[in-house]
């Protein structure tokens, strides 16, 4: 298509004020990274968000305040509860106005889904969990030897010096293991272990050839980053953190693409869908209301990112239709909408230690311990009743307050005493597992039901299948054993059937694969049918791995960014 | 008390399916408290959550530190309905059993007197052992008893006085170290 600059425009901001030579839809972890790559390297990118602007350290009203200063203590309301069932489950009364209101922003869940939304500049960036790990080969090869789903169609070497790349600005502590199915991070410093964290560890290497445990790696800074942080360690980051002492976009790619000058940044702005030029085959730009207004604007750009979250990237594909592509833009393969993967939790076990009673910790670390992959990892760990693996993630601790509650008999000043004491060591694991890609698992448009702003309300449709169940028995079962190995007492271990959506990881709706006819995005997140659309939030996801994501879809945006500003500059796209 | 060892019974026995209970049960756990009740009664509930947590030489009790009022607060505003009538509906059992034993308020009561009605209100509450007791929570929820001292450990570690005189609150660390000598006198951290 022409320079869209080129066309004569009356608007009093100038030519072409609603001309961009990119957009990028959504601001959270991968928004934020698309803005910045593709303002620094000259492209003046306008950015939308759905949601309310939320700037840096101002908007974080409740960063600083003490237990006591909320009315009921950050427990939440019945109301609250009740208006919002399934958000409420994430939020305390301390960052609810980091999540969305239920009522206002329905779905349909065809079975029980948890999903976890935050709409506001920074998307979920506030709120993450903030652990980084690596995918590796073990990850991207998986699908072709099981021979399920389709292949990914990139290889470890591909992203490595991608991750190289976001991790040197983001920032991410952690411990170097050397370990070719977790391949280490470039780390700051990492944070350290407690007591019994460390004596589990030890007792671990003891015990077992197959596993390690390591701290967990995590993009909060133990050393300052380019003017952010360090952590403070006060554990509050879902709050926002006024030291910048976590990786959010509002504290770090924001800031980065504001400051090239390049970027245009437009919240409150609903991208209803993504418009499509029949004759030139290519995207010319998007159809956005504002949240409150309801007034609607074309904004047109030469490349556009889609980086709205898993679930609502595909939906506005769905919604986008066309004489070409009636089932939704780029949709020749059927498969958008489809191979929703979240990680399964819900199971795990938790001990108590005896010792170290004249050994405590101080601070408030934002972060626990985490054992990398053990199943399925070489002949020696290969599972007759299931494929792929889980993390475990964990937390080594004394208990306190009201954890104490369950053992402390009776009441009065002895009950005191001992309330106010540290309380035993304990530790607990639980894991985040593997799920496969299934094409039942899927999003789609209800055509009868709309919300305020006029638009499909979309169902999801997701549950777990057999091979997520065995692995959840192991999980179960496998934390026990090692609780018992390392010498822990009073061993309790669950296993609860959590809905998807619960590890808020959804993944998988828009896949990556090397075949248009069975993929949406090639190897370079780019639409296999519409060559100037990138996708690189985590619907790109082939697989959904053992790890959590979100480094994954950083280092998949700045590559997707390169490849993109390097095709403009040919005139490819 | 007769309620929730004949419900025991019944989870153990299931002598009577679920619906013959569901009737009386379920409109007593789900009928509107009387949220007027704790407010009316602050004295009560001050002294109460001070026999669970009572003032030491060096640490406040759970009064001073405001818990009661929080608890007013949470029981209002935040706990389910069905907790909120068991608390309610024990509280008023409370001030009755001790009018009637002791002809007078828990709050005008000498400490051993209020001990002794805390304890009797601990037997009556108390879940059954093992399984059974687990059972018993989980379907009736916690008695009065346990109730009234979740929300008095809740309160106190999260208010200003509780945290930062009982407990050891530091509100902006700085730093973390995962394994030092404890300090002698060294009290739990409020918040991790």
């Amino acid at each position: 298509m022409g320079d869209p600059r080129q066309i004569p425009n009356l608007n009093t901001k100038g030519v072409g004020a609603n001309s961009f030579d990119a957009i990028v839809v959504g601001s959270g972890i991968s928004g934020g990274w698309a803005a910045k790559e593709l303002c620094e390297k000259g492209l003046r990118t306008l950015v939308l968000e759905r949601g309310r602007n939320v700037q840096h350290v101002k908007d974080y009203t409740t960063a600083f305040m003490a237990p006591w200063e909320f009315p009921h203590h950050l427990e939440n309301t019945r109301k609250d509860k009740e208006a919002d069932p399934i958000q409420s489950g994430a939020y305390t009364e301390s960052n609810k106005q980091w999540y969305v209101s239920d009522s206002e922003h329905p779905y349909i869940q065809q079975k029980p889904f948890n999903w976890i939304r935050g709409y506001q500049v920074g998307g979920r960036s506030l709120t993450w969990g903030r652990q980084c790990y690596r995918l590796s080969d073990l990850d991207f090869e998986a699908n072709a030897k099981d021979g399920i789903a389709v292949d990914w169609p990139i290889r470890y070497k591909d992203i490595a010096p991608w991750y190289d790349y976001v991790e040197t600005f983001a920032g991410i502590s952690g411990k170097a293991e050397g370990l070719p199915h977790l391949p280490d991070s470039i780390f700051l410093p990492p944070m350290e272990m407690t007591c019994i964290e460390t004596e589990f560890t030890n007792k671990i290497k003891q015990q077992y050839n197959d596993r390690i445990v390591t701290i967990g790696r995590v993009a909060n800074l133990t050393q300052a980053v380019q003017g952010r942080g360090p952590c403070q360690f006060r554990n509050l980051c879902a709050r926002g953190c006024p030291f910048s002492g976590y990786f959010s976009s509002n504290a770090a790619t924001l800031p980065a693409a504001e400051q090239t000058g390049n970027m245009t940044l437009l919240p409150d702005s609903i991208v209803l869908e993504v418009l499509y030029d029949e004759k030139k085959h290519k995207a010319t730009g998007v159809r956005v209301m504002n949240a409150h207004t309801k007034a609607i604007t074309d904004y047109f750009a030469r490349v556009i990112f889609l980086n709205a979250s898993t679930i609502a990237t595909a939906a506005l594909l769905l919604n986008s239709t066309s004489p070409t592509f009636p089932n939704g833009l780029g949709n020749s393969s059927e498969q958008v909408g489809h191979n929703l993967m979240d990680h399964f939790t819900g199971s795990g076990a938790l001990g108590e230690y005896e010792g170290f009673d004249d050994r405590y910790f101080s601070g408030r670390r934002p972060v626990g311990i985490y054992i990398p992959r053990y199943r399925n990892i070489s002949k020696e760990t290969a599972r007759k009743d299931f494929i792929r693996g889980y993390g475990l993630q964990g937390n080594g601790t004394r208990a306190e307050g009201v954890e104490r509650l369950a053992s402390l008999e009776g009441f009065g000043a002895d009950f005191r005493d001992k309330l106010v004491q540290p309380g035993p060591w304990t530790l607990w694991m639980g894991g985040w597992g593997e799920t496969l890609p299934y094409y039942s698992n899927k999003i789609t448009l209800d055509d009868a039901k709309k919300d305020k702003w006029g638009q499909p309300v979309i169902k999801i449709d997701f549950e777990y299948h057999e091979n997520e169940r065995a692995m959840q028995k192991d999980v179960e079962e496998s934390t026990r054993e090692m609780l018992e190995r390392t010498g822990f007492k009073n061993i309790n271990s669950y296993s609860h059937a959590q809905p998807g959506g619960s590890a808020v990881h959804e993944m998988g709706t828009v896949r990556m694969g090397r075949d248009p006819k069975t993929s949406v995005l090639n190897g370079f997140n780019q639409m296999h049918d519409v060559k100037n659309v990138f996708i690189t939030d985590g619907s790109c996801m082939t697989s959904s791995a053992t790890q959590n994501p979100s480094l994954t879809y950083m280092a998949l945006t700045a590559r997707a960014c390169d490849y993109a500003v390097s095709q403009l500059k040919k005139g490819d796209l | 008390m007769k309620r929730r060892t004949a419900i025991g019974r019944i989870l153990l026995t299931g002598a009577i399916g679920a619906g013959a209970f569901s009737g009386y049960e379920w409109y007593e756990w789900n009928k509107s408290p009387d949220f007027d009740y704790p407010d009316k009664h602050r004295a009560t509930l001050a002294a109460l959550v001070q026999t669970i947590l009572p003032p030491g030489p060096s640490i406040p009790g759970a009064a001073e530190a405001g818990v009661h009022e929080y608890i007013i607060r949470l029981v209002k505003d935040c706990v389910d309905i069905h907790a909120a009538n068991t608390f309610i509906d024990g509280l008023k059992d409370l001030v009755h059993y001790s009018r009637s034993t002791y002809k007078k308020e828990y709050e005008a009561g000498t400490p051993a007197e209020q001990t002794a009605i805390m304890t009797h209100f601990q037997e009556k509450g108390r879940p059954l052992n093992g399984i059974l007791g687990k059972a018993q929570n989980k379907y009736l929820g916690k008695s009065f008893f346990y109730l009234l001292r979740d929300y008095t450990v809740r309160g106190y570690c999260t208010s200003e006085l509780g945290a930062g005189k009982g407990l050891a609150y530091v509100a902006i660390p700085g730093s973390f170290h995962g394994c030092i000598p404890k300090a002698p006198g060294q009290r739990a951290w409020a918040t991790k």
